[in-house]
């Protein structure tokens, strides 16, 4: 899934534009000839030079369709896509309340399981995973993983 | 997914079956002591050496965690933020009472319960060994003569040996905007730059610049506290070389967030008091050079309002607080 | 002659020989498991050498930082999960040789020229540290922009494909190196008001993201399929290591002593080192084409320098107390604590355990191969699980990773985000390698600049000023100018014949 070039070079402008924005409101430094804005105003600039330079290739050289799905046409692909993204916010959500081990082994096995593991397979791995893990981080590298409600007897 | 859900409410019935055990003798389980600064800097070191006293004394683990960036807003927010229950303590530093007045942050020593202070180090004014200059006399001359010329560094824009050199400037009635200051990555860098002879004078504390003094690259001209340091008696302090009352200082102190239980500050408070008073705690401050101050619960709070309402003041004269 | 060899009857105990080993071994775990730092493994040894003589103590710091240093090549090869910044300028291309069904001989590589460079670093930090602490201590921060500017120069070379679009990545590299608190001016920029913003973005989560999260989500998309190679098996490795070593005797020499001379600096390192010899390796390959697709040659240079640059990092902290980079610093705390006060006077006073120090360099050098081949051995034995099994458990230590950086879940969104951004930028051809190599390099260009100008009072010819600057300066406008000359001439020579 891409967008062509000529939207890319697009939104790298608009991305340069909001950066200078941003920065030209940072207020000066006592002492400072160049202040806070200095960096991120070049950058900026940059950003919105090579966008440009980007979009005159594509307008030159011929753009291609504006979006290209490729593997994104598949809905199953799509899903796969997401799903390690939903897995790491799942994660976030989960494991102040359960503990590291059980929103590890949640996020593992769901894994395993879209990834057409056998389910036999899956969630014993899953937890094995979130035990081992936790046992060499919290112990052996003092590591402070989220405790939750097994973690009390591990 | 069918079989993803009966997964997940497995699991949710496990949750639910068993809740936490219930505080009984303070410490059950390990702790946590977070620290606001990197691996490799003193308040880390202090932080290491008192966590394995504890450890040793109240026979739980205790684990270091740095909690870094934001120039300490970050890992003192942590502090604050986490569950008064006493496993999740902090090495607060100096900074609490500096961040809040830069409209940083809103928290200052009142978001904290205190526990004990462990140590301070005064502010030092170093220069470079083949310097013209003799005493901090001389150098304050030259400011005043050549306003501007003379360039600083120690630490970052506002930080706390950015301070000490005002204050002193202030307290010598020159204008702080007389040496301007050049930001630096802590005391070492600004060390360097000042062999290199990117700047001129740095201040920052004895210990940090103990290593280039013994070196014979750099001398201090003094201390910025009522008494000498014991690690270099030579130096004379502020008062005896120009009259100044000038004296600030960075400190480190054991706190939890507000709201500590009086049970789980009195074990600990007896604890870091038996840590502060060990041979090993002891050799560690004569062997690092560091400063040995002890305070415990409500004078430890005491200090911070003095030390904060101190700091607030030279920064509204230096034009760095809002 | 006494006091060489009284260093060397101090190490030769078999109390702190066993500690060097287990200390190497710890390192090695470590490095290996991404997000963990050899930093941290190095402050997690602080308490325990509280109990320690000073010989086994520093041994004990200089084998674990030895190896955690080159495990991070682990991950990277096998995972495409750089363990540190030092290793992120080649993983592309181990992860390539990977591919190819080559991580044996890419780890094979890691290791030996990982113990050549370290063996060379220690050499030069024998022969000539007084000396060299010297030249170190004369840059400031007009020295250090050159040499940032010069770091980030490269990105002009490592990337392959559109240069154009690497030069975008680089900016947003730059971009992500201003948000936060930590910026000369020390006010928030682009926090939004949120505290964990003003630390700023961590290069690791952020890296653990754009290399490891990115490639997660890359083989989900297909269904992790297993790749149809087989990783072929290394046999005695010293038989190709004599092959390697002369074959690419040059690359591996100019490696090491880049690595030296970039780690002597206080204020660069390992990371920078890796950047600039595996972009010079490039420059004066024979074969650039090949970059990229799995060659040996780049890796060999940088894997020499930054290991070189351990070594050299040691220089300005045993001679002034001046720390090269953060794992010197815990050092030189540690040195304090043991009596060992760093400084000219301990190189008078204390020979002998100079010499220990040194002696303990050149055998956690040598502890190296062997140690390092059997980690390399077992952990391409984990390319053998399938991917579909894999994919989830690189996961999982994708976040446990990224919390232990900071100990904080920003660390898990801020490798999340990166990961979305780092698979979106490859999708559309932009190489996310430049963009670690501005987060790595932005704050250092902008604070050598602020600082230099507050010290010249804002006049530009401080830059050529000083005679270290003015060389630096002029080589490093060379370097970005001749590609630009050489653009132009190809340009008007197409447009001339029209």
């Amino acid at each position: 899934m891409r967008v062509n070039d000529l939207i890319l070079a697009i939104m790298v402008i608009v991305g340069g534009v909001a950066l200078a924005a941003a920065a030209s409101r940072l207020p000066p430094i006592p002492g400072q000839a160049y202040g806070a804005e200095v960096f991120p105003l070049l950058t900026a600039v940059g950003l919105i030079l090579c966008g440009f330079a980007l979009g005159a290739q594509a307008l030159r050289s011929g753009a291609g369709p504006a979006i290209a799905l490729g593997w994104a046409r598949e809905r199953a692909a799509l899903m796969r896509a997401a799903a390690p993204v939903a897995a790491v916010i799942a994660y976030m959500l989960l494991a102040p309340r359960l503990g590291f081990v059980l929103a590890t082994a949640l996020m593992t096995g769901g894994l395993f399981v879209l990834l057409r593991v056998r389910v036999v397979v899956a969630i014993p791995l899953a937890i094995v995973v979130a035990v081992i893990t936790y046992y060499s981080f919290a112990y052996g590298l003092r590591v402070p993983l989220p405790r939750g409600l097994v973690e009390g007897w591990l | 997914m069918k079989r993803l859900f009966a997964a997940l409410c497995v699991a949710a019935s496990a949750c639910l079956a068993f809740s936490p055990a219930s505080a009984a003798g303070y410490p059950e389980r390990p702790i946590t002591l977070i620290v606001p600064w990197g691996a490799g800097g003193g308040t880390d070191a202090v932080a290491r050496i008192i966590g394995s006293l504890l450890e040793r004394d109240l026979k739980q683990p205790v684990a270091v965690v740095n909690r870094t960036g934001g120039q300490g807003v970050v890992g003192h927010q942590a502090i604050a933020d986490s569950a008064p229950d006493g496993y999740t303590i902090g090495l607060i530093t100096v900074e609490i009472g500096m961040m809040h007045w830069q409209g940083l942050t809103k928290l200052d020593y009142q978001s904290y319960t205190p526990v004990a202070l462990l140590n301070e180090d005064a502010a030092g004014v170093q220069v470079r060994a083949d310097s013209p200059y003799k005493t901090v006399r001389d150098l304050l001359d030259d400011i005043k003569a050549h306003p501007g010329k003379l360039k600083a560094s120690g630490t970052g824009q506002g930080g706390i040996w950015h301070l000490a050199l005002a204050g002193m400037l202030a307290s010598d009635k020159i204008a702080p905007a007389s040496v301007p200051w050049v930001p630096s990555n802590g005391a070492a860098p600004g060390l360097q730059d000042l062999m290199a002879g990117g700047v001129q004078v740095v201040t920052c504390s004895l210990p940090e610049a103990r290593s280039v003094i013994d070196a014979g690259r750099v001398r201090s001209l003094a201390v910025m506290s009522k008494e000498r340091s014991k690690l270099m008696p030579d130096v004379p302090t502020l008062k005896e070389a120009t009259g100044s009352d000038w004296a600030i200082g960075a400190w480190r102190g054991i706190a939890g967030p507000k709201g500590l239980p009086k049970d789980v500050t009195d074990v600990l408070g007896a604890a870091l008091k038996k840590a502060y008073d060990s041979k090993e705690y002891q050799d560690f401050l004569t062997s690092r050079g560091f400063g040995g101050r002890w305070a415990e619960g409500a004078a430890f709070g005491t200090f911070m309002a003095e030390s904060d309402a101190a700091l607030g003041a030279v920064m509204k004269e230096v034009g760095i607080a809002k | 002659m006494g006091a060489i060899e009284n260093g060397i009857a101090l190490v030769l105990h078999w109390d702190v020989l066993l500690t060097i080993f287990l200390a190497a071994a710890f390192g090695l775990v470590v490095g290996a498991i991404p997000g963990l730092t050899a930093t941290m493994a190095i402050a997690l040894l602080v308490p325990v050498t509280f109990f320690m003589d000073p010989i086994p103590a520093v041994g004990a710091m200089i084998s674990c930082s030895a190896m955690a240093i080159f495990a991070g090549d682990i991950p990277s090869t096998l995972m495409r999960m750089p363990g540190t910044p030092a290793s992120a300028a080649y993983t592309d291309e181990c992860y390539a040789m990977t591919r190819k069904g080559q991580a044996q001989l890419a780890l094979g590589a890691n290791v030996l020229f990982s113990a050549l460079g370290g063996l060379f670093g220690t050499f030069v930090l024998i022969i000539s540290a007084p000396l060299l602490a010297e030249v170190a201590l004369q840059f400031s921060s007009f020295e250090y922009f050159w040499l940032a500017l010069l770091g980030l120069a490269c990105a002009i070379f490592i990337g392959t494909g559109s240069p154009l679009k690497g030069m975008i990545s680089l900016f947003i590299g730059l971009f992500v190196a201003s948000i936060g608190l930590e910026n000369p001016a020390g006010i928030p920029r682009f926090t939004m008001g949120n505290t964990d913003l003003m630390s700023g973005v961590d290069f690791i989560p952020a890296m653990i993201g754009l290399f490891a999260m990115s490639e997660v989500i890359r083989s989900m998309v297909s269904g992790a399929q297993d790749w149809d190679v087989k990783q072929v098996a290394l046999g005695n490795p010293l038989k190709g290591w004599g092959h390697l070593f002369v074959k690419y005797w040059p690359q591996q020499l100019r490696g090491n002593i880049t690595g030296t001379a970039i780690g002597i600096l206080p204020g660069a390192g390992a990371d920078i080192a890796a950047w600039v010899s595996f972009a010079m390796s490039r420059k004066f390959s024979k074969t650039p084409e090949k970059f990229g697709t799995g060659h040996l040659e780049g890796i060999v240079e940088s894997t020499s320098s930054n290991n070189a640059a351990l070594g050299g990092a040691w220089v300005p902290a045993l001679v002034f107390g001046i720390p090269g980079d953060s794992i010197t610093a815990i050092v030189i705390g540690v040195l304090y604590l043991k009596g060992l006060n760093p400084g000219p006077t301990l190189f008078l006073n204390n020979p002998e355990s100079i010499y220990a120090i040194f002696f303990i360099f050149i055998l956690a050098n040598v502890a190296m191969v062997p140690l390092g081949l059997a980690a390399a051995r077992a952990g391409t034995a984990l390319l053998n699980i399938p991917r579909r099994i894999l994919m989830p458990i690189i996961l999982a230590f994708c976040v446990v990773g990224a919390f232990a950086v900071n100990n904080a879940v920003y660390g898990v969104i801020i490798m999340l985000v990166f990961g979305v951004l780092g698979f979106l930028m490859e999708e559309h051809e932009v190489p996310v390698a430049p963009c670690v190599l501005g987060i790595v390099l932005g704050k250092m260009l902008e604070e050598s600049f602020v600082t230099s100008m507050i010290k010249s009072d804002g006049s530009f010819l401080g830059f050529f000023e000083r005679p270290i600057a003015g060389g630096l300066g002029v080589v490093t406008l060379l370097v970005l100018l001749i590609p630009v000359w050489g653009w132009l001439r190809g340009r008007m020579r197409r447009t001339q014949p029209a």
